[in-house]
């Protein structure tokens, strides 16, 4: 009787033992995986660094005249594809952009709304970037300050006409717009702690553009 | 005689230029003009405009303030100020079935202000790419077609609006209400052809050469409906025109003045026109274009030549090298000589510019082609000089430089129409209306400190169990 109670309790044990194990083990590659992504993610911006700028100094204006009817984008870009760059001179940071706003597309870099123009184009090209990793600096970019997109059509600057913090379900961010516009948004406040009740958001419209050939 | 050297060099120019004109270098004064503007502006507006709010403005037509010449240029392109008390907003309203309160509410559906607009045209813009069409468009569409057929004499129907349209890049589709659809076709050529006069006064035309030119293009006036459409093709078959080569009437105009004023005869004019049209080949080359152009700027940096102004030692020398550039384009040479009493004497083009008055002499031009093949030349007498010709001849080249000028900038203006109607052209590839917000939270932070929490936990039960 005894003994059974004993092997029971100790079957006990050895499985309270193993699940723990489990659970620690479970714990820890959750914890390291996200962590992981996240140092990723903080990874992700590089610096401008001089050869690339050197790289663009050299080369040749477009010609002003050359502003052609031709279409930016033959093909349309597919979910999780890589379509260009997005440049912060004022964080010195050049960022990926991912076509989509899944979080697939999130964890790689900035996300281009899926359901809005391609950079460059009339119209409102909508960005998006997890406020943690890509865009943990956002704070500090601000009206009149520029966004340089670089895409296979070309190079896209655009500046800053507005900063905008609006609650995480306004309709009014994503909506069309008269002129080549780029509207960045990413969750508010930075350092909220859980799912950010808001959206901070920079609008910003195409001021120079030099166009691949 | 400064005034002369300039109307000569300015002669010269304008029909070097005349087929492809050039853009004028930025003036010193615009920024100064530039912020009497704002100032003006701001004071109708109700608000301080500045600076980034015209190149705001302007991006919306893919424009920029360095693109414009004058300010006067940049005024006529942004158009009516919106007042503060917002009554001139009457249009959009009537357009758009819309009062004040809807128009703020809709601006506001789109994350915006009425204080971001300071010009009607943006405003409008923006208006009738958010606006909802209007539920009873097909309806009050075909009220629309009953009343244009009235006023054009026969029957109009959706083709010739669909055509119409298709000359601006538009479908019918673009437009939201029938109203902004009327306001975009424009006025309607009315039955009787009464209000082409317009276009006759404009471009110096009766309704027997309007048609003529028209046929010549294979068209005919009853292909047309609205105004400007008819306009646009008569500006685009007459620039073709003026293209096609050193501009024979205008040019002829111009060598009368001469043959009146400074006893050309009739043979001379022959063949300068003659040597004109022979090198007309060379003159229509690229290089030379551009090579013309270069030297348009350069003369475009004296600033007009009927301000007489005291140049510089060192001004004079680039207006005589660019003199000789022109005559080196032109394959032309042209020697000056001072005739006083009978007796010839040679002027160097320094002398020319320096020459202050003719009294009891005449100036000779002598014009010669490359090989010294005598052309023409040109006798000025200081009462000529002196009298009110001189003025009239420099007002007559002036208008026909303006005339050039005012075809080129209404070509100009209507690019820019087409740009802007490009900027707000319906694209294949929209951009939603009010979706929602990606969720930008990665939660990776919180995911791994919830990690640690689990891994917590789990040592919690070990422990218990190693206990047990």
């Amino acid at each position: 009787m005894l003994e059974t109670t004993k092997r029971s309790s100790r079957n006990k044990r050895l499985f309270l033992l193993f699940f723990a194990s489990m659970i620690i083990l479970a714990g820890l590659w959750f914890s390291a995986a996200n962590s992981y992504k996240l140092f990723k993610g903080m990874l992700l911006p590089e610096t401008h660094s001089e050869t690339k700028q050197k790289a663009e100094a050299a080369q040749p204006a477009p010609e002003k005249n050359m502003k052609a009817e031709k279409v930016l984008y033959p093909t349309r870009p597919k979910i999780g594809e890589q379509i260009g760059e997005l440049f912060i001179p004022k964080l010195n940071a050049v960022l990926p952009i991912y076509h989509g706003t899944n979080e697939e597309e999130l964890e790689k870099g900035v996300g281009h709304f899926a359901g809005s123009v391609l950079p460059g184009e009339a119209d409102n090209s909508v960005l998006s970037g997890h406020r943690d990793t890509v865009f943990r600096r956002l704070g500090e970019v601000g009206k009149g300050d520029e966004l340089i997109v670089t895409t296979s059509a070309g190079e896209f600057t655009y500046k800053i006409y507005k900063v905008r913090i609006v609650d995480k379900d306004d309709r009014t961010v994503i909506v069309p717009k008269p002129r080549a516009t780029l509207t960045v948004s990413t969750c508010y406040p930075f350092h909220f702690i859980g799912s950010a009740p808001e959206r901070y958001v920079l609008v910003a419209y195409l001021v120079s553009e030099k166009l691949k050939k | 005689m400064k005034k002369w050297g300039f109307i000569l060099l300015a002669f010269i120019l304008w029909i070097g230029v005349m087929p492809k004109p050039s853009s004028a270098a930025q003036q010193a004064s615009f920024e100064k003009e530039l912020n009497q503007y704002l100032e003006e502006v701001s004071k109708q507006r109700g608000f301080k405009v500045t600076r980034e709010h015209i190149e705001f403005s302007l991006a919306q037509y893919e424009e920029k303030i360095e693109n414009f010449d004058s300010v006067e240029e940049l005024r006529d392109f942004l158009g009516e100020v919106i007042q503060k008390d917002l009554s001139n907003l009457t249009e959009i309203y009537d357009e758009f079935n819309l009062n004040e309160a809807s128009l703020r509410q809709l601006l506001q559906e789109h994350g915006e202000d009425l204080d971001e607009y300071v010009f009607v045209e943006n405003l409008y813009d923006a208006v009738m790419l958010y606006i909802e069409r209007d539920p009873n468009f097909d309806k009050n569409l075909q009220d629309y077609l009953a009343k244009i057929s009235s006023i054009r004499g026969f029957p109009v129907t959706i083709d010739h609006i669909n055509r119409s349209l298709s000359l601006y890049e538009r479908k019918l589709e673009d437009f939201k209400t029938v109203k902004s659809l009327e306001r975009f076709l424009g006025e309607v050529i009315k039955k009787d052809l009464s209000n082409l006069s317009y276009i006759y006064d404009e471009y110096d035309l009766n309704e027997k050469e309007l048609r003529q030119l028209l046929q010549e293009h294979g068209k005919k006036l009853e292909d047309y409906v609205f105004l400007d459409d008819l306009e646009e093709d008569v500006i685009t078959f007459l620039s073709e025109e003026w293209d096609a080569g050193v501009e024979d009437e205008l040019l002829y105009d111009l060598l009368t003045v001469f043959e009146q004023e400074y006893g050309l005869t009739k043979e001379e004019i022959e063949r300068l026109k003659n040597h004109l049209r022979s090198i007309e080949e060379h003159l229509m080359k690229e290089e030379t274009i551009i090579a013309l152009l270069d030297l348009a700027d350069r003369m475009m940096a004296f600033e007009g030549f009927d301000e007489a102004t005291e140049l510089t030692k060192s001004q004079i020398e680039e207006l005589i090298s660019i003199f000789k550039d022109f005559q080196r384009i032109f394959k032309i040479k042209v020697t000056f000589s001072l005739v006083k009493d009978g007796s010839e004497k040679e002027l160097s083009l320094f002398d020319l510019f320096n020459l202050k008055e003719l009294i009891n002499a005449k100036l000779k031009i002598n014009i010669y082609s490359e090989s010294g093949e005598f052309l023409a030349d040109l006798l000025i007498t200081g009462e000529i000089v002196d009298s009110d010709t001189l003025h009239r001849t420099g007002q007559t080249i002036r208008h026909g430089a303006q005339e050039a000028k005012s075809v080129k900038q209404e070509k100009n203006v209507s690019q820019k129409i087409e740009k802007k109607l490009k900027a707000v052209k319906d694209n294949e590839h929209k951009t939603v209306k009010g979706a929602k917000l990606p969720k930008t939270d990665s939660g990776y932070g919180m995911n791994a400190m919830v990690g640690l929490f689990i891994v917590l936990a789990g040592f919690l039960i070990f422990r218990q169990a190693r206990k047990v």
